[in-house]
């Protein structure tokens, strides 16, 4: 049989798979037919999408998203980032079967998916365009020839209805010389019977003989119907312009939440005269212009237009575009003409005053959710919670940005790039408020999305995920993303990640270098804005608070410290380096930066100073002391006495959680029980001694029974007290590991399965997403878990299609195994 | 863009084919949609647009 034949060979190749002559030859029906092998996303690049890396990355994502138990692929990122996030979960979305339709070879999207075949995804093209056999592009692939599609004479009989002669089989068949489509048609119309539709990647065609025509005005309604925005208004565009003002109310939101503004930008460049110059056409050409970065004539215009009519809309957009002031001026009188999300948002973004800009933002959040429009209540919470961290109010920043995400995923917003500047957004204020649950997992997946295709976003990733680092103690790791961020940003930015490179530098003494990128930034920002010059004054400021030079360091951190210009989180460094240089002098810290500084958790003054052996004293003052003894036994581990880092070598490690971990003491054989495996011969007396002989080199300890002489913490028991106490998420941020991992003392072995056994058991009662999927991940394969977090999480949360595709493969696995 | 550089293009890069004035149809939903208007349609071809099209599609794997 025709069908089986080609399917069979589809199916047994190892290799990718391109089927050559498109429909005539019946490809469409090999691909459908694909499916019952593994689930297939299937997509085509027609015409108004090839061009567009971002339109390619929506048909993609679509395909994808429609095999998946729940979407994990947003709109709006270009078809690099899925292919980015396809790699990533290949374990939990294999098996896949990917086909692509498509005319023209010549199309990185090919290559793209090639590369995916090799990581285990099945790939399938199925080309219509040309004979393309020997094509270099098809290097790798499988190919299946029009002259191996073809239906021999004996599968043509096969598949033949019964009501046609041996003859008229074999005429139709050589009259369409073997090709599927062709001879299947005939057959069927001689037959009497319907011709089949045939298949395609957005739902069954009819055979070309039987298409329809349809007046524009009719389509673009049933367009509209089936939800196909984008279609109806390139139909308008083409053939029914006077419908374009109406219908943008709808599809020129859509074509801004898929990320096709550029694409609107040659629609509507594109419309007759006449038609270019209304409000609401004026009103999408400003963004669009700005996306396609051709927007003099769309400026011209809306100004034109401004000068005779009201047009709040209008005005408000035209008002983001303008230096700061102008568009101050242009925004209050389009909220004076009406009070509207879109108005009170860009009045508010406008309004140099941080007080009154956060009460007209929280208005804006307001408007929108009376009126419904869910993209402009996340768009305008995540602006508030932008202007709150500017103000330094951390912790209500984080509330807004998790509102804005909230909103986004529980209403499946399409917007992918916009999820993404929220989502780090939130990241910054969650790290700076001492937030970290399940943190770094959602940063590296946002990294995987943004690193080879986003540069822009990929700079801001970069640096946030360089602030958990410094929260985490990591300075080498957050070295190693700031420099690249440091090097690939432009020279308006330089300033803003010149000073955090400095930081880290500093902090790792490597001064001579630090030295090199303050002046760098210096010279760069000579001739650029007042306040870049301030960030340059904070980089130099940090390298001379670090090398003592004290007159330096003061004068310039003062001036940074005092700059109203600079966002909180650069007047906080200042201030923070300030002390340092000058010995506490905490008198000259400007009196609305003190309780933001007083504010800040330790996580915060961590992240936004050096390191601990310069800033210990510092942070005492600010949040109380410490106890002199801190121990860290969770995950990397880290003993800190008096200030001072203690190396600890693994055996010792034991003995000091062990010590901690019993307050009151333990005996010689206590400790030797607690340290021996089973079978292995218990420590001698003088053994015993000599290990706590070389303890005492470093730590405080008494004579058997051993003990801690000097009150300490541990973060072994801030969990225990943290669950004690029913904050489950608390205690979840401070184990970013095991206990000691690699330990196998049965008194370690036992403490750390009775705490990750606690654990599980506080985080299964609450339904905190981020918590429930960080420990899934942790876990790895606890059902349980996964099952759990697929519960708790919102319905557009990505995070959801990799649950529900864990539980599927854990359910089948352990079906398996039973 | 001036407006015929953008009409051009768009023109080149449209999914849309028309017959003239009208558009070509074979998504079978959009005809659906289309006819659930209750909008006229004409066919190209001979064949009629019939719905049992759907159940006597041959079984090709048979």
């Amino acid at each position: 049989m025709w069908l089986p034949r080609i399917v069979l060979e589809v199916a047994s190749s190892e290799r990718p798979v391109a089927l050559l002559g498109g429909e005539s030859f019946g490809a469409p029906f090999v691909v459908d037919a694909m499916r019952e092998y593994a689930p297939l996303a299937w997509l085509e690049l027609n015409d108004s999408v090839r061009q567009d890396p971002v339109a390619k990355g929506n048909a993609l994502a679509r395909a994808i998203n429609a095999v998946l138990p729940a979407p994990l692929l947003s709109m709006a990122l270009p078809f690099g980032s899925h292919i980015a996030a396809l790699h990533r979960y290949r374990d939990d979305l294999l098996p896949m079967r990917i086909a692509l339709t498509l005319r023209d070879l010549d199309d990185p999207l090919v290559a793209a998916l090639a590369d995916l075949h090799g990581d285990g995804y099945a790939v399938l093209l199925d080309v219509s365009g040309l004979a393309a056999e020997d094509d270099s592009n098809l290097e790798g692939f499988h190919v299946i020839s029009e002259y191996s599609l073809r239906v021999t004479l004996s599968e043509a009989r096969q598949m033949a209805p019964g009501a046609l002669s041996s003859q008229q089989v074999e005429q139709f068949w050589r009259e369409a010389d073997g090709r599927f489509t062709r001879y299947n048609a005939a057959a069927q119309r001689a037959a009497g019977l319907p011709q089949l539709n045939v298949p395609s990647s957005g739902g069954p065609l009819l055979p070309v003989d039987e298409a329809v025509l349809i007046d524009p005005g009719p389509a673009i309604a049933a367009l509209q119907r089936e939800g196909d925005l984008v279609g109806a208004l390139e139909l308008a565009v083409l053939r029914a312009p006077e419908l374009v003002e109406d219908l943008l109310r709808t599809a020129g939101p859509r074509y801004q939440e898929e990320g096709l503004l550029e694409r609107l930008h040659l629609l509507l460049s594109a419309l007759p005269e006449g038609y270019a110059r209304t409000e609401r056409v004026l009103e999408w050409r400003i963004p669009a212009g700005l996306a396609a970065n051709d927007y003099h004539q769309a400026f011209e215009d809306a100004d034109s237009f401004l000068r005779t009519h009201e047009a709040p809309a209008l005005r408000a957009r035209r008002a983001g575009t303008l230096p700061h002031s102008a568009g101050f001026a242009l925004a209050e009188q389009a909220v004076q003409a009406r009070r509207s999300p879109l108005t009170v948002w860009q009045y508010g973004r406008l309004h140099p005053n941080h007080e009154i800009a956060i009460k007209l933002l929280r208005e804006s959040v307001q408007l929108a959710e009376v009126q419904g429009m869910s993209y402009e209540v996340a768009r305008n919470a995540d602006s508030l919670a932008t202007r709150l961290s500017q103000a330094g109010e951390f912790a209500r920043a984080a509330s807004w940005a998790r509102w804005a995400l909230d909103v986004f995923d529980r209403e499946q917003l399409l917007d992918g790039n916009r999820r993404l500047l929220i989502l780090n957004n939130l990241a910054n204020a969650r790290i700076m408020s001492d937030d970290l649950v399940g943190l770094r997992g959602i940063l590296q997946d946002a990294r995987t999305l943004v690193e080879d295709s986003l540069p822009l976003l990929a700079v801001l990733f970069r640096s946030t995920l360089a602030q958990l680092e410094l929260a985490d103690d990591d300075r080498e790791a957050a070295l190693a993303l700031l420099e690249s961020t440091y090097i690939r940003s432009y020279r308006r930015h330089r300033a803003r990640y010149g000073y955090q490179l400095v930081r880290v530098l500093t902090g790792l003494d490597r001064l001579d270098e630090a030295r090199k990128i303050a002046a760098d930034v210096t010279e760069i920002t000579v001739a650029g804005e007042p306040h870049e010059r301030s960030l340059a004054g904070l980089a130099r400021g940090i390298v001379a608070a670090m090398a003592g030079e004290k007159e330096e360091a003061t004068s310039d951190l003062l001036e940074a410290m005092l700059d109203t210009d600079l966002v909180a989180e650069q007047r906080l460094t200042a201030t923070l380096y300030y002390l340092l240089a000058s010995g506490g002098a905490a008198h000259n810290v400007p009196a609305g930066l003190a309780p933001l500084l007083a504010a800040l958790p330790r996580t915060g003054l961590k992240v936004l100073s050096g390191p601990p052996s310069r800033f210990e004293s510092i942070w005492a003052t600010l949040t109380g002391p410490r106890e002199q003894l801190s121990m860290k036994f969770l995950g990397r581990g880290e003993v800190r006495y008096r200030g001072r880092e203690v190396q600890l070598p693994p055996r010792l490690a034991e003995v000091a959680f062990a010590l901690a971990a019993n307050p009151d003491g333990l005996t010689r054989d206590e400790l030797s029980t607690f340290l021996t495996p089973d079978g292995h011969a218990p420590f001698t007396p003088g053994g015993l001694r000599s290990m706590m002989t070389r303890l005492r080199a470093s730590l405080p300890v008494s004579d058997a029974p051993y003990r801690f002489t000097v009150p300490y913490s541990a973060d072994y028991l801030e969990v225990r007290r943290q669950l004690a106490s029913g904050n489950v998420r608390e205690a979840i941020a401070l184990m970013p590991g095991s206990l000691l991992p690699l330990s196998d003392a049965p008194g370690v072995v036992e403490s750390r399965e009775e705490l990750e056994e606690q654990v599980r058991q506080a985080a299964l009662m609450v339904s905190d997403p981020d918590a429930l999927f960080d420990l899934a991940e942790r876990f790895d394969d606890d059902l349980e878990f996964w099952l759990a977090a697929a519960e708790a999480l919102s319905t557009g949360d990505p995070r959801l299609a990799l649950a529900r595709a864990r539980v599927r493969r854990l359910e089948d696995a352990y079906l398996l195994g039973s | 863009m001036n407006r015929a550089e953008a009409r051009k293009l768009l023109e080149s890069s449209t999914r849309f084919q028309f017959q003239g004035d009208r558009l070509v149809v074979r998504d079978v939903a959009l005809v659906a949609a289309y006819e659930h208007l209750g909008a006229v349609k004409e066919e190209i071809g001979a064949a009629s647009l019939d719905v049992r099209r759907q159940e006597a599609a041959l079984n090709l794997a048979a």
